[in-house]
């Protein structure tokens, strides 16, 4: 089966062949396009970037992002915990708010630091 | 008056990158934003993918350019936000710039300037849909600061018409926020996009691509209610008998990106008919002495990555720039080329490490890139997959060449 | 209106050095101008008619969100509210993270 790879720019063509348990994996210029196919067939994840409201009247919204990939199956899930949240302490760029969604061991971090005041 | 040795034009990626690069040859610099905060549209670009080439990280934009603003704040750069150029003439020796914000007008001097100033979306009236004028019409990148700056929804259920990048963040955005997409409608053969836009944000969710269709008409006096779609031929014709109505409340539109330029028309800044941005040569000069450009002002980028490191070729040059007599010839290209960047070789500049940026007229496979000066080969590489809307930049070394005004560099594309 | 005439009238107000829209270089102290007077506009095509801002190049794509908020914020009421000519226009739905009603 073929699929383009999604992990870089480059986009691989990849062609996917399943033989009872094994799964081989052509076209891939590096071997993160070997583990993106072998997921994409066996469980495949994804990486979930979003907002999530906050009480500061400068950033009525926030945006967040999972430092890692969850199962893609989980996706909306992980939108419909995100939507019942609401962000009222200032963090910083790189913060979690939330940890280990799902335990998947993937935390869902702010990606902005535009919260914290600025020194002047 | 304050003077400057460089004055950047734009607080997004490329004038923020430009900025550093000035600062770090020494020269003092003054950069110019007109929003409140510095960042440019990567602070609306929520979604990841930026900086798998310069950090090998899959950030969000807002992360990546705030490692930019970091490194700003490192510098002694003069940087005014919510402020605007008002106006700028050349005088001896630079430029004076007509700068107003809430403190007042006031004016700078700048040996050079980068222009950074990024680019607009195409509009509803440039790809002239009959019928009705109702609210809930957008374009990608308004609704998507309305959805991740403002945190509001602009519509429950949508067409989108375009499949480029924009489009199809928006498709994947909406409907992760609750929004039904009907479907993303292209109209040419081929989608605009990056592939893995394709895949992430279309496939993932099930929203169907259709190519060689058009939105032909909308409906609905106050707010959108629907929208006529159709398909179209080679030549982007309608054939008849293949309209359909959706009904939905919004028509998003991702139909294109112009480089704004509108310094460069009241300076006389040649522009290339290609690219929509300046003619520049390989150090990022326009054809005006003194004024660079970079970033998606001199040509709409899909990378980000490539953003900064042109932003850095214009800052840099910028910096050491000492109006010295060019001696300009052009890049050639066969017809396999949409365009390239940079179009001259100033021949009196440095030659040994030229970035060319080019895109393909088409979709090829197995195709070699190959660089010949008159008529002597002196680069070649090979592309397994070349299409229009990836962007690619090679490395060029022309300092073991003999160049002189005649000399004929030639690019071409063989499959 | 010269640099100088135009100094002084920010100088007096800073919103006039407030650029919104920058394709015409329409400041918010204009638009509030159009809020103010004796017939206020709140619908953004009325506003683009008196004052011009999403008149220009990018017809409105990065104004109508700025112009939208400002004039939220001088009638009181949420950026939803706003409608781009008469009542049944409404621009906006309401809040993201409402999937659930959805």
């Amino acid at each position: 089966m073929n699929l383009v790879c999604i992990v870089c720019p480059n986009g691989c063509r990849l062609t996917v062949t399943i033989d009872g348990e094994d799964i081989t994996v052509t076209g891939q210029k590096c071997p993160k396009g070997k583990t993106y196919a072998i997921a994409e067939m066996t469980e495949p994840k994804r990486s979930v970037t979003t907002t999530v409201r906050t009480v500061f009247e400068e950033a009525p919204v926030l945006p967040v992002r999972t430092n890692g990939e969850i199962p893609k199956d989980k996706i909306f899930d992980l939108m419909k915990l995100l939507d019942g949240f609401v962000l009222n302490k200032r963090i910083k760029r790189g913060e979690a708010i939330l940890r280990n969604v799902f335990d998947s061991g993937v935390d869902v971090i702010a990606t902005s630091g535009m919260l914290m005041k600025e020194e002047t | 008056m304050n003077k400057y040795d460089v004055v950047v034009i734009g607080g997004g990626p490329a004038g923020i990158a430009a900025a550093v690069a000035a600062h770090k040859q020494k020269a003092k610099v003054f950069l110019i934003e007109r929003e409140a905060r510095l960042g440019g549209i990567l602070k609306q670009c929520i979604h990841d993918g930026f900086g798998l080439i310069r950090f090998k990280e899959k950030l969000s934009g807002p992360e990546y350019v705030e490692r930019y603003i970091d490194m700003l704040n490192q510098t002694s750069v003069e940087a005014v936000t919510l402020t605007f150029v008002s106006d700028i003439k050349q005088v001896e020796g630079g430029y004076t710039l007509t700068l107003v914000n809430r403190n007042g007008i006031s004016k700078i001097f700048g040996k050079t300037i980068v222009l950074a100033t990024g680019c607009r979306e195409r509009t509803a009236k440039q790809v002239l849909i009959q019928g009705t004028r109702p609210a809930g019409v957008f374009t990608a990148g308004t609704a998507q600061y309305y959805v991740n700056i403002l945190g509001k929804m602009p519509t429950k259920k949508c067409v989108i018409l375009g499949s480029g990048d924009i489009g199809l963040i928006m498709a994947r955005r909406l409907t992760l926020e609750g929004a039904k997409v009907e479907g993303v409608y292209e109209v040419k053969p081929t989608p605009s996009g990056l592939t893995r836009n394709i895949v992430q944000c279309l496939h993932d969710f099930d929203i169907p691509l259709h190519l060689s269709h058009t939105v032909t008409k909308v409906f609905g006096e106050d707010r959108l209610e629907a929208v006529e779609v159709a398909e179209v031929d080679e030549k982007m014709n309608i054939k008849e008998g293949t309209q359909r109505k959706i009904e939905c409340d919004a028509l998003i539109l991702s139909v294109g990106l112009i480089p704004e330029n509108e310094v460069a028309y009241s300076l006389d800044i040649p522009l290339d008919r290609c690219t929509k941005g300046p003619t520049v040569d390989q150090t990022f000069m326009t054809m005006r002495e003194g004024i660079f450009s970079c970033g998606n002002a001199l040509h709409v980028n899909d990378l980000v990555d490539y953003v900064s490191e042109g932003g850095e070729i214009a800052g840099e040059n910028a910096a050491v720039y000492k109006n010295k007599e060019r001696k300009l010839i052009d890049i050639k290209t066969d017809k396999n080329f949409l365009y390239i960047v940079p179009q001259k070789i100033d021949i009196n500049a440095p030659i040994d490490k030229i970035k060319i940026y080019f895109r393909s007229i088409k979709d090829f496979d197995n195709t070699k890139f190959i660089v010949s000066v008159d008529g002597k080969v002196i680069m070649t590489k090979k592309y397994a997959h070349l299409r229009p809307p990836e962007m690619e930049s090679v490395k060029l070394d022309l300092s073991k060449e003999t160049l002189n005004e005649s000399s004929v560099i030639l690019l071409t594309l063989e499959e | 209106m010269s640099a100088e005439e135009r100094d002084k009238l920010i100088k007096q107000n800073p919103a006039y050095g407030e650029i919104v829209c920058r394709c015409e270089e329409i400041s918010k102290g204009e638009i509030l101008d159009a809020l103010n007077s004796p017939i206020p506009v709140y619908a953004l095509d009325a506003i683009k008619r008196r004052v011009r801002p999403g008149m220009g190049r990018c017809q409105g794509g990065f104004c109508s969100p700025l112009v939208m908020k400002i004039l939220a914020e001088h009638k009181g009421v949420k950026v939803e509210e706003i409608t781009k000519a008469n009542q049944q226009s409404k621009v906006l739905l309401g809040d993201t993270k409402g999937a659930q009603e959805r």
